[in-house]
């Protein structure tokens, strides 16, 4: 547990240096700032699509964050050789595995918070504000949107290539996020099998509430969030687990 | 009986990609006993490296067994009592060179103090002291290779395994380096590297294992080898000689 924590700490610290990142938080802040001073809150209907471009924006950002850096983990600590001094001390290869996804996931958790942190800044002076219960729902879920990306990502890191992986990672969060709702009619056509290849696909949508904050809908029963965040869990450990066993067979 | 510190026995690496297959070791079997300090001598390309990457478990042999200390080099108990420093040296850009080695020094399990004491003062020996807080991007390759050789010694290791510890040091870092590892073996630890400085090694080594082609060619004492009244008077003749083609 330590190792695996020291590993995602220093990971954290060498992407906060190397200041990549932080050109998508200067960028989004522009775009909200901009979005605000476009004063359209104040007209009621079109506050509606405010909050949505702007809750679209602070998913898309976290997305294009969370991919990209979940992706080259792996493959830049091979291609720096700085794997070789690192497995030769005592640490597992399934450490190494769950350190690196940490370590995204504090990066990816980090650069959500403030941009949804600055969402709800705007949302709640100059928007039409939902209860807060719903916005910790939705920041509660959005995390382990994130957590579930990167674990799917690394996974596919350890088999493919650097664009590859990013390219079939975003066509999954897309493709699930658009019509993972959609597949259930048709799955659930085949009853048991269906319903169990149902959920081995990574139900993004799942964890995604924007719709919720957008409509001021109700927040979601305590059940439904444990239900969603067990699914999660389960489904980030089976790809973590099944990512070290594929990683142990790798040479170095 | 004295304890090995390493054994290998039988130990048969083949790479294998896609459109190539390469056999880099051949039954490769010697062992090193505690207090030892072994060179390991080859030509570029002759296993070196891949041995040293089986012992390490970064690789996986297609035959045969390592162990270290008794220890199978699979399990992680293998990697407890080893320092290793790579060939090539190469750490993380964006954290100071004591970051990293408080990080190892986590992974080892050692305290915070006596960490940061054995860094000062490694540092202190090769020069290091004001760039422990400077991210190592702005390393020199020696500087890195240091902080390498830090890393490597961290945990006082039993066995120490250098590939190549003297490419990029300068000539005081080299005497350095000598006076370090034959220190190591006053307190009774091994040492196991490979080298291209014949000279040196024949100045440190008890013994040396000459590799060609995955091949282990001769296992043999420094002090036989210098005895031989025949043809070789130093190492690198003995060493020529063996490797020569048929
Ligand atoms: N990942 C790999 N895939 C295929 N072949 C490899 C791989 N790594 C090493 N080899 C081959 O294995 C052989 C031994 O390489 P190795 O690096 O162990 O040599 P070495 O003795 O360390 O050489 P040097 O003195 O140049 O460091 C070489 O022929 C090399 O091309
Ligand atoms: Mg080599």
């Amino acid at each position: 547990m330590k190792t695996t924590v020291l590993i995602a700490t220093n990971l954290m610290k060498e992407i906060f240096r190397k200041k990549d990142i932080y050109v998508f938080v200067v960028l989004l802040v522009i775009l909200l700032i901009y979005l605000i001073n476009m004063n359209f809150f104040d007209i009621g209907g079109l506050s509606r699509y405010l909050k949505e471009i702007g809750l679209g924006m602070v998913y898309l950002f976290s997305l294009f964050i969370t991919v990209p850096f979940s992706a080259k983990l792996v493959g830049e600590e091979i291609q720096n050789k700085t794997i070789y001094p690192l497995l030769a001390k005592p640490v597992t290869r399934f450490q190494f595995i769950a350190g690196k996804f940490l370590g995204a996931l504090l990066v990816a958790g980090a650069s959500f918070s403030l941009f949804y942190f600055i969402f709800y800044l705007v949302d709640i002076s100059k928007g039409t504000p939902v209860g807060f219960i719903l916005y910790l729902e939705t920041y509660a879920f959005a995390i382990l949107m994130l957590a579930l990306l990167s674990a799917l990502t690394i996974f596919l890191s350890i088999h493919m290539t650097f664009s590859t992986t990013v390219t079939l990672a975003y066509l999954i969060y897309f493709i699930m996020s658009w019509f993972g709702a959609s597949f259930r009619d048709y799955f659930y056509n085949f009853s048991i099998p269906g319903y169990i290849a149902y959920y081995l696909l990574p139900h993004f949508e799942f964890f995604d509430l924007r719709d919720r904050v957008v409509h001021s809908w109700p927040a979601l029963p305590a059940w439904v969030v444990g239900c969603a965040a067990a699914y999660a869990l389960i489904y980030i450990s089976v790809l973590l687990y099944f990512s070290a066993f594929a990683f142990k067979k790798k040479w170095f | 009986m004295v304890e090995t510190a390493l054994s290998l026995t039988g130990v048969g690496v083949t790479y294998k990609g896609k459109n190539y297959t390469k056999e880099a070791l051949f039954e490769l079997s010697f062992k090193v006993e505690r207090g030892e300090i072994f060179g390991f001598l080859g030509p570029n390309g002759a296993g070196k490296t891949t041995t040293i990457k089986a012992i390490l478990n970064l690789i996986y042999p297609n035959t045969g067994q390592i162990e270290i200390f008794g220890c199978p080099a699979s399990k992680v108990c293998a990697r407890k009592r080893i320092g290793y420093m790579p060939e090539i040296a190469n750490y993380y850009w964006y954290l100071t060179a004591k970051e990293l080695l408080l990080m190892y020094a986590g992974i080892l399990n050692i305290p915070k103090a006596l960490a940061l004491k054995r860094i000062d003062s490694f540092f202190e020996i090769v020069g290091l002291q004001d760039a422990g807080n400077v991210l190592m991007k702005n390393f020199s390759k020696g500087m890195m290779q240091k902080v390498s050789l830090a890393q490597a010694l961290l945990n006082d290791p039993d066995l120490l395994i250098l590939d190549e510890p003297a490419g990029g040091l300068d000539p005081v870092a080299r005497t350095q380096l000598r006076s370090l590892i034959l220190e190591l073996k006053n307190k009774g630890k091994t040492v196991f590297f490979s080298s291209h400085e014949l000279s040196e090694v024949e100045l440190i080594c008890d013994r040396v294992g000459i590799l060609k082609e995955g091949r282990l060619l001769k296992t043999e004492k420094v002090k036989d080898i210098l005895n031989q009244k025949t043809q070789h008077q130093s190492l690198e003749n003995y060493f020529l000689n063996i490797i020569k083609p048929e």
